[in-house]
């Protein structure tokens, strides 16, 4: 097997180790980890840590997971050979299709596919991501009838995994699950919220269980979101006939008992939320919030929207202003669905809607904002799309 | 070579020629300025080193020419930038082997925007292949058991799909 000796190292290894550095790492993230398998000598090279360190800031690598969608297609054909290349397939098919995480990468373009067939859980639900780790609701034990929902954090680059403590059905049924880069998990529900803080400082030690804190909020929180230090979310007060949303926002910063919401409002705000149509939030960068939804073509009780419209919340001076609008030729791709669904963070917005086809991208990420269309989207249920931030690393886990 | 008619600065006299000899005993003349583009000639040149023919045993004479080539144009006056990316992507539009005898030059002479161009250029062959056309590119052997292919595979299986 280790021949090398009798023939004539190829001409690319006479090259000194800083060049082969420069050259690899110059390519895209997902070729130089392929690059790993072409020979030892190249596994090594692409795994030293003087490369590691050139490479480093290539990551996180900024990408859009998607949410399987709430009921399962239990496909079972095979993933049909890539076409396109001849790599021998020595990969096994995943055990079932939940198995996979698809995610998108605006910066190359293209979309991955994480295997997370290294969890010991079945029908898996990712829900969440920071700082490189993924939040997915598992089943412990697909027996019995209502199995027991854990919620389990990973890094679907390192395969490394770690369970936190069981939470009964009904969270995860109905709770949203939300994680900030404090490795502070939260599940919220409109009556109350579960806490869970997984310190680095080891497992035994009081904090790494569930505080369970009753919530004020008026109606069922909608789209909420973190962002600094609080939680955000919007509540219709309005009528069954006539809705009226408003904001709402919870300080993280102490733990007391109870989780006190309060209405966030200032008169200059004037009717921002009255002139969209169905309004959610989306996390922004470090300090502010989006909200999006359909600009109202009026106020009349059902006006039709002329376009979906994208504001953004500064959190310290409380003011709002237009970050972005759909072009009107991609709105009229979502106008006949009155619905579309949203998701995205920092710098990028997803629009999804049914019978659309694609998913509609507005990318603010390098500052010129953009709007653009994602194709090649993996098969999922009915039509719509869900999903959040993944920033891929190497994170370890806390 | 014209007289350079640059005013901003005042070189070193623009007719001053150095000579090189290849390791095959080839030499060649190249212009004091062009050859400042290499940090060892330019050292060399600074302790006055360079009177007599500059002996590089680690370049042949058929890339040390391609070297003189390059640098010569890159010191030329007034060549706008698209006209020298043109120029570029000829100069290493040749066979693989040739770029990484520019690339061991120029990491011997020090020249960093021929090495930059060089480099990107591999970068380039690189690009869009999948592993076995690589091997094939390269010439690589493979020498993985396929127990150690499958593991780095799996470990990575994201970037293979």
């Amino acid at each position: 097997m280790d021949d090398d000796e009798g023939t004539t190292p190829p001409p690319i290894y006479r090259l000194p180790e800083d060049t082969l550095h420069q050259i690899f790492a110059s390519l895209p993230l997902r070729q130089i980890i392929v690059c790993r398998s072409l020979s030892r000598f190249f596994l090594q090279t692409l795994t030293s840590p003087a490369f590691l360190r050139l490479i480093s800031p290539l990551f996180p690598l900024r990408l859009l997971a998607l949410r399987p969608p709430h009921h399962h297609h239990h496909h079972h054909h095979h993933h049909p050979h890539h076409t396109h290349h001849q790599q021998q397939l020595l990969l096994p098919s995943p055990s079932s299709p939940a198995a996979l995480l698809h995610a998108f990468d605006p910066r190359d373009n293209l979309w991955l596919r994480f295997s997370l067939a290294f969890l010991p859980f079945r029908s898996l639900h990712p829900v969440a991501s920071s700082l490189g780790l993924v939040y997915l609701w598992g089943d412990s034990s697909a027996d019995s009838p209502d199995p027991a929902k854990s919620l389990v954090a990973c890094n679907p680059l390192t395969r490394r995994f770690s369970v936190l403590p069981q939470l009964g059905s009904a969270w995860s049924r109905h709770g949203s699950v939300l994680v900030d880069s404090a490795n502070r998990v939260m599940v919220l529900t409109e009556l109350a919220a579960l806490y869970f803080t997984g310190s680095g400082s080891g497992s035994g030690s009081g904090s790494t269980r569930w505080l369970k804190f009753s919530s004020n909020l008026p109606s069922k929180p909608r789209s909420p979101v973190l962002a600094s230090d609080a939680v955000y979310a919007l509540c219709d007060i309005g009528s069954p006939w006539r809705s009226q949303w408003k904001l709402f926002s919870c300080s993280l910063r102490t733990q007391k008992s109870a989780h006190h919401w309060i209405r966030l409002e200032k008169n200059e705000w004037g009717d921002v939320f009255d002139i969209l149509k169905r309004p959610r939030l989306v996390k922004g960068t470090e300090n502010n919030i989006l909200m999006v939804g359909g600009l109202k073509s009026s106020f009349a009780l059902n006006a039709s929207c002329s376009t979906i419209l994208i504001l953004k919340l500064d959190l310290e001076t409380l003011e709002w202003e237009e970050a972005g609008r759909m072009p009107v030729e991609m709105f009229q791709c979502f106008a006949e669905s009155s619905k579309f669904k949203v998701f995205g963070g920092g710098n990028r917005v997803c629009f999804s809607g049914k019978r659309v086809g694609r998913l509609a991208l507005w990318d603010c990420f390098d500052k010129k904002a953009e709007w653009r269309w994602i194709d090649g989207i993996p098969p999922h249920g009915d039509g719509f799309c869900r999903g959040f931030v993944f920033e891929a690393g190497l994170t370890e886990l806390p | 070579m014209s007289s350079s008619s640059s005013s901003s600065s005042s070189p070193p006299c623009p007719k001053k020629m150095i000579t090189l000899k290849s390791s095959d005993g080839e030499t060649f003349e190249i212009e004091e300025i062009a050859a400042l583009q290499s940090k060892t000639l330019e050292n060399m040149i600074d302790e006055n080193c360079a009177s007599t023919p500059i002996p590089l045993p680690n370049v042949k004479g058929k890339i040390l020419a391609k070297v003189v080539e390059f640098c010569t144009k890159h010191a030329e006056a007034g060549a706008d930038a698209e006209t020298l990316r043109a120029w570029d992507a000829e100069f290493v539009g040749v066979e693989h082997a040739i770029v990484f005898d520019y690339i061991l030059a120029a990491n011997f002479l020090e020249i960093p925007t021929l090495l930059d161009l060089a480099c990107e250029s591999v970068a380039e062959m690189i690009k869009g292949k999948t592993p076995d056309e690589i091997r094939k590119f390269f010439n690589i052997n493979n020498a993985f058991s396929p127990e150690e292919e499958e593991d780095v595979r799996r470990q990575n299986q994201w970037a293979f799909e």
